[in-house]
């Protein structure tokens, strides 16, 4: 387990760096730089506000700054919003983000649980396909259009939730049904073809052989066997719900971290790109090292590989 | 065996309406030009924002471009970045899979890690920041998701040779003395095709969605290109009013999407007799 643990971590460290090298590099080698937009600046002023952020030195000098200064979460001053610093930034809107990541993949497990289970159990009923076509549809559904129908719907016609901002609950309903629609179908097709899967296995039926009741049988013996491969799931699906919050707080104008991450890219705001890309990178990583670690405790199996 | 995974794949009522819905939308896009009655390009200020009419079909946005020769075109990009990031992913990927799986021992636990770490990275903000550097045309955006979508791919075909390796199959030709890249083509390729087709059906819906929503928020591809993203994003600036603007591109890329998906999901029960009954 320890073992387990120290190598997953040494992955993590490996995984920022390349993280960081990729970022880095690919920002320098972009054609333009971030102060040539808009109005052409003097050259001496340009040099001036470049001597300034550091830019005029050499690329290895900036390149070992940059890491340094990264070990130590500082990112610099951002380019754009002058007088701030990216720190600063991210942890302002990060919050924002997290709780709107969180509040949808909430959702998305109150749902598709229930979903999945009560489709393996009325398997090839009408119930069971109506839910599993509901849930390929779900897949299918781009966020910005169910954004869409829901604003029209219930912020522009029914006007019973706002359409936009980040304030009080009202304000969180749309944005968080937006979000957690495609999770939620994810979760219930997986949920139920791995309680499919469990349903056929030898102990299930020596639950029903004992004579249990069908719900038990499938509550208590079939599904926690089944919610490892759910477990899994949750890691690529926090990664989308993270990247996620993107698209949906450009929708609904939440001034969450990725509302920002577009706007550094629109800006050439190198710092606040890396920042945000390397805060995103991390919880990634780190979604994922839990989801290892549930999945290490809940199935000892794993832990001999 | 394929012709049987054809035989199974045609009692599948949804994938093969699926399969056809998608071969007729792919010939809409080719022969586009022979279609439309307007070019996507056409402005016609007199005619801006018209509610679709007989003359225009998905009535026309801000510029008096006709929407729905715009979304005919936009198939045309959608599609093919869709299709050609998915193969480019698939070829790059089996390639770095299959030697890995092949090879097995030290060399694979070195180029699996270095596919974890790569694999572990935010992958939509990297494709955002190598549009940066390779532009944001289409060949852009076929770059930055290809590069970034191998890696997926590598990790299943990998576990396929991995286990083809052992089987018996795979030793007689070893022990016949045939070259491992020919062992590799001529035997274990054709063996492990199933799960690689299927994963390739669901890959190629995944980056007509990713292509669609960086473009929807502007960070995807730049005019005069038009993909079904792109023209969402115009669709959204004035959609409270004119609810057909972002109406019409999203259904259209909602049922690829669904279409896309239920073919998937036939073709896997079609190709894995095993897995039907798991669902």
């Amino acid at each position: 387990m320890l073992v387990f643990l120290v190598r997953r971590t040494l992955t993590i460290f490996a995984t920022l760096f390349v993280l960081a090298t990729i970022t880095f590099f690919l920002l320098r080698v972009v054609p333009g730089g971030p102060f040539d937009s808009d109005k052409a600046l003097p050259p001496d002023i340009k040099a001036n506000v470049e001597a300034k952020f550091g830019l005029d030195k050499p690329l290895a000098e900036q390149y070992v700054s940059y890491l340094v200064g990264m070990a130590r979460f500082d990112f610099g001053p951002s380019f754009r919003y002058i007088g701030r610093d990216v720190t600063e930034i991210i942890s302002d809107t990060l919050p924002t983000s997290m709780e709107l990541g969180l509040y949808s993949l909430a959702l998305a497990i109150a749902i598709g649980l229930p979903l999945g289970i009560l489709s393996a159990y009325k398997q090839n009923t009408w119930i069971d396909f109506s839910a599993m076509f509901l849930a390929v549809a779900g897949i299918s559904l781009p966020s910005y259009f169910v954004g869409a129908i829901l604003i029209y719907v219930f912020s522009l016609q029914l006007n019973w939730f706002p359409p936009a901002l980040w304030e009080e609950w009202v304000h969180k309903v749309l944005p968080t049904i937006t979000l957690g629609t495609r999770p939620a179908a994810l979760i219930a097709r997986l949920t139920r073809a791995a309680l499919l899967e469990s349903i056929r296995s030898d102990y299930v039926r020596t639950a029903r052989a004992k004579g249990l009741s069908e719900g038990k049988v499938i509550l208590k013996h079939a599904l926690r066997n089944s919610l490892i491969p759910v477990i899994t799931l949750l890691g690529p699906l926090a990664a989308y719900v993270l990247t996620g919050t993107f698209v949906i707080e450009f929708i609904f104008a939440i001034p969450g971290m990725g509302k920002y991450f577009i706007d550094a890219v629109t800006n050439r705001d190198y710092p606040l790109i890396m920042g945000v890309t390397m805060v995103f990178g991390f919880m990634l990583t780190t979604a994922n090292l839990l989801v290892d670690l549930a999945y290490a405790i809940i199935d000892p199996r794993i832990r001999v590989r | 065996m394929y012709s049987q995974a054809w035989k199974r794949l045609k009692k599948h009522k949804l994938a093969m309406v699926s399969l056809g819905f998608l071969v007729v939308l792919s010939l809409i896009a080719i022969a586009a030009p022979w279609i439309t009655n307007f070019s996507y390009f056409e402005q016609n200020a007199d005619h801006a924002l018209q509610s679709p009419n007989s003359t225009y079909w998905f009535g026309t946005d801000t510029l008096g471009r006709d929407l729905f020769s715009r979304l005919i075109y936009g198939a045309r990009i959608s599609l093919a970045v869709g299709f050609f990031t998915a193969i480019f992913s698939l070829v790059v990927g089996s390639i770095y899979g299959a030697i890995a799986g092949y090879m097995g021992g030290r060399v694979d636990s070195f180029m699996m890690r270095v596919a974890d770490v790569l694999y572990a990275l935010p992958s939509l903000l990297v494709t955002v920041l190598l549009m940066l550097v390779v532009g944001r045309g289409p060949l852009g955006i076929f770059l930055a998701l290809g590069i970034v979508g191998w890696v997926g791919e590598a990790r299943l075909v990998r576990g396929q040779v991995l286990q083809a390796r052992e089987m018996l199959y795979v030793e007689s030709a070893r022990s016949l003395g045939l070259r491992p890249s020919r062992i590799l083509f001529q035997h274990i390729f054709p063996n492990i095709l199933g799960p690689v087709i299927v994963s390739l059906t669901f890959g190629i819906p995944q980056n007509i969605m990713a292509e669609s929503f960086l473009s929807f928020v502007g960070l995807g591809l730049e005019p005069p290109f038009a993909s079904w993203g792109t023209l969402a994003n115009e669709g959204w600036r004035a959609y409270r009013t004119y609810p057909y603007l972002i109406f019409f591109p999203g259904v259209v890329l909602f049922l690829t999407i669904l279409a896309f998906n239920f073919l998937g999901d036939g073709l896997r029960d079609a190709l894995d007799p095993q897995m039907k009954k798991t669902g």
